[in-house]
């Protein structure tokens, strides 16, 4: 019984590690890995997202706020503030879910449409406060980080930041997959469904919500963190709207409350203009379009209608 | 005072540019449950369309309008290919649809106009105007006065012709509006009458909800109900004596019980 439940759990971890260990195996070069580092990295801010959007049902627009927190936290930190990357990156990840916990309060009474035009307010003021406080955060040319150190061990190269994003992407997997089947889990689908039979079942509907944005806010900022010691340089547009609708569209093309969907749509969002670049001029107008494409003929999400295809196949 | 005179024109010029953006935002979140983020789209259609027309030798006002079409044009394609195809899917699905348009749009402005800068001439000159001891261009009395002009028709346009009202009407409950729409007979005019609510037959009793009036239990409603909405049959080939007016009203009527029309 209980390895029925830990089966498919396993199974996402196992399929997750498998194309986390052939990619390098395969990757011609630097450039790939650290097109795939990048993938890692966006997976686990969408990761965060898809625990909000899918678990929970809430709608968040203003995500990569939570990420512009994690990044600049991260610059800030060793520059002025004189701390290792490290514990920046913690503390950041810990202001970030403080600062979702405190405006999550009121925001979180808001639904559907209204919820995600507050909280695509809240990114914008965000990215506001990134872009004009230019002593703090270099304004928007943006400021340098410095290099993550692990216990003395400074990570540069494409192979580190592969490893290292893979490694934090599977960790924050396997937390996300425990949470699905977990009480708190259920609680968060139950006030997916309706809030109303979910509080009459004894969900603390508001609580719930609220612990799923600041986890998703959690996620974000890590992977923010991630991305600017990555580059070794942050820019306010990290915190960006267009960012934000980046992390919505890789959760709902990859398959909204999927672990494996996020991982998808991240990768679907990263490699695509990589691989568009060929079209030049056209690169926009294409994007749109396969957004467009994919999210009228597959309303799902790709994971979800792969997962139908296999089981109807397969029965 | 003159700061604040300033200030107040600035607003309003401004204002009224974007009150008609939010006018047809608006229009389109209520007739299809679509937060249309497309919308600063057409907006950049309008403008680009314009100024490219007129560099093209148009006159202002002839490529205005060209413009203008040409963004009619676009929504409705998007309509029909991306919104329509998607009827059903959940609001967060509707907004990246428009916002995958968006996308798309932009990418092809770019290539059929520019990425560049563009401005179009006033249209009566660029002498400011003095004011109370503030001043205001001409151009700012066009978009203010052209704002109240649009206003006025959009309203004149809901309110008084039959296109209009059904426009409100499918804001109002799409169903219903439906219904009222597959009438066949009645004339028009007398179709809005009785969706807005007048009731033809006061004997009837008048119930507070849709459910009060299913627990008293309208068995003849209901038959009309399934009778002339079930089918498309509509009414008897033939009548005798004289065409009485029919109660095609019973459908919906106990399904309006529930809204204050």
């Amino acid at each position: 019984m209980l390895a029925g439940a830990l089966r498919p759990r396993l199974a996402t971890l196992v399929l997750l590690a498998l194309v986390m260990a052939v990619v390098p195996l395969v990757a011609p070069s630097a450039f790939y890995l650290r097109v795939a580092a990048l993938v890692w990295i966006f997976a686990l801010a969408a990761l965060g997202l898809t625990i909000l959007m899918g678990y929970a049902g809430q709608v968040s627009l203003g995500h990569a706020g939570f990420l512009g927190i994690g990044a600049y936290g991260v610059a800030i930190g060793p520059a002025h503030l004189g701390l290792s990357p490290l514990l920046s990156l913690v503390l950041a990840a810990a202001l970030s879910g403080i600062i979702a916990y405190v405006v999550g309060q009121p925001i979180l009474r808001l639904k559907g449409y209204y919820l995600a035009i507050a909280t695509l307010g809240f990114g914008l003021i965000l990215a506001l406060i990134f872009q004009s406080e230019s002593a703090v955060t270099g304004g928007p040319d943006g400021m340098a980080v410095a290099r993550l150190t692990v216990f003395g061990w400074r990570i540069a190269s494409a192979m580190q930041w592969y490893w290292v994003s893979a490694g934090v992407l599977l960790v924050g997997a396997w937390i996300a997959l425990n949470l699905a089947d977990s009480p708190s889990g259920r609680a968060l689908r139950a006030l997916h469904d309706s809030e109303v039979a979910a509080a009459g079942a004894g969900v603390d509907v508001a609580a719930r919500k609220l612990a799923a944005f600041v986890v998703a806010a959690i996620y974000a900022a890590i992977a923010g963190g991630l991305l600017a010691c990555m580059n070794g340089l942050i820019t306010p547009d990290a915190a960006s709207f267009m960012h934000s609708v980046e992390l919505v569209a890789m959760v709902i093309i990859g398959g909204l409350g999927s672990v494996l969907g996020a991982v998808v749509g991240a990768a679907f969002l990263i490699v695509l203009p990589q691989a568009l670049t060929a079209l030049q001029e056209y690169e926009q107008a294409v994007l749109g379009l396969l957004i467009m494409v994919f999210m009228i003929a597959l309303p799902a999400g790709i994971v979800p209608t792969l997962r139908k295809w296999l089981m109807e196949r397969l029965s | 005072m003159a700061e604040f005179l300033q200030l107040l024109f600035s607003g309003l010029t401004v204002g009224a540019v974007y009150a008609l953006v939010a006018l047809g935002f608006t229009l389109i979140y209520n007739a299809s449950d679509v937060i249309n983020f497309a919308q600063g789209d057409f907006v950049m259609i309008g403008g680009m369309g314009t100024v490219f027309l007129a560099a093209a030798g148009l006159s202002l006002p002839l490529a205005a309008l060209i413009a203008i079409l040409a963004a009619v044009a676009v929504g409705l394609l998007l309509h029909r290919l991306a919104i329509e195809p998607a009827r059903g899917a959940s609001p967060v699905a509707l907004i990246m649809i428009t916002i995958g348009a968006s996308i798309f749009i932009k990418g092809i402005a770019q290539i059929v106009f520019d990425k560049q800068f563009h401005a179009l001439p006033a249209f009566t000159g660029s002498e400011p105007i003095a004011l109370g001891g503030a001043t205001i261009l001409p151009q700012s009395l066009w978009v203010i006065g052209g704002a109240i002009v649009l206003f006025a028709a959009l309203h004149l346009f809901l309110e008084r012709t039959l296109l209009g009202k059904a426009v409100l009407a499918t804001a109002a409950n799409r169903l219903a509006a439906r219904l009222v729409g597959d009438q066949r007979q009645g004339h028009p005019r007398a179709r809005i009458r009785r969706f807005r609510g007048h009731r033809r037959d006061r004997r009837r009793p008048r119930h507070a909800d849709h459910a009060d009036a299913l627990r008293h239990r309208h068995p003849v409603r209901v038959e009309r109900f399934c009778r002339r909405d079930g089918g498309r049959h509509g009414p008897p080939a033939r009548r005798r004596g004289r065409r009485r007016p029919d109660r095609p009203d019973g459908g919906f009527r106990g399904g309006l019980y529930q809204f204050d029309l």
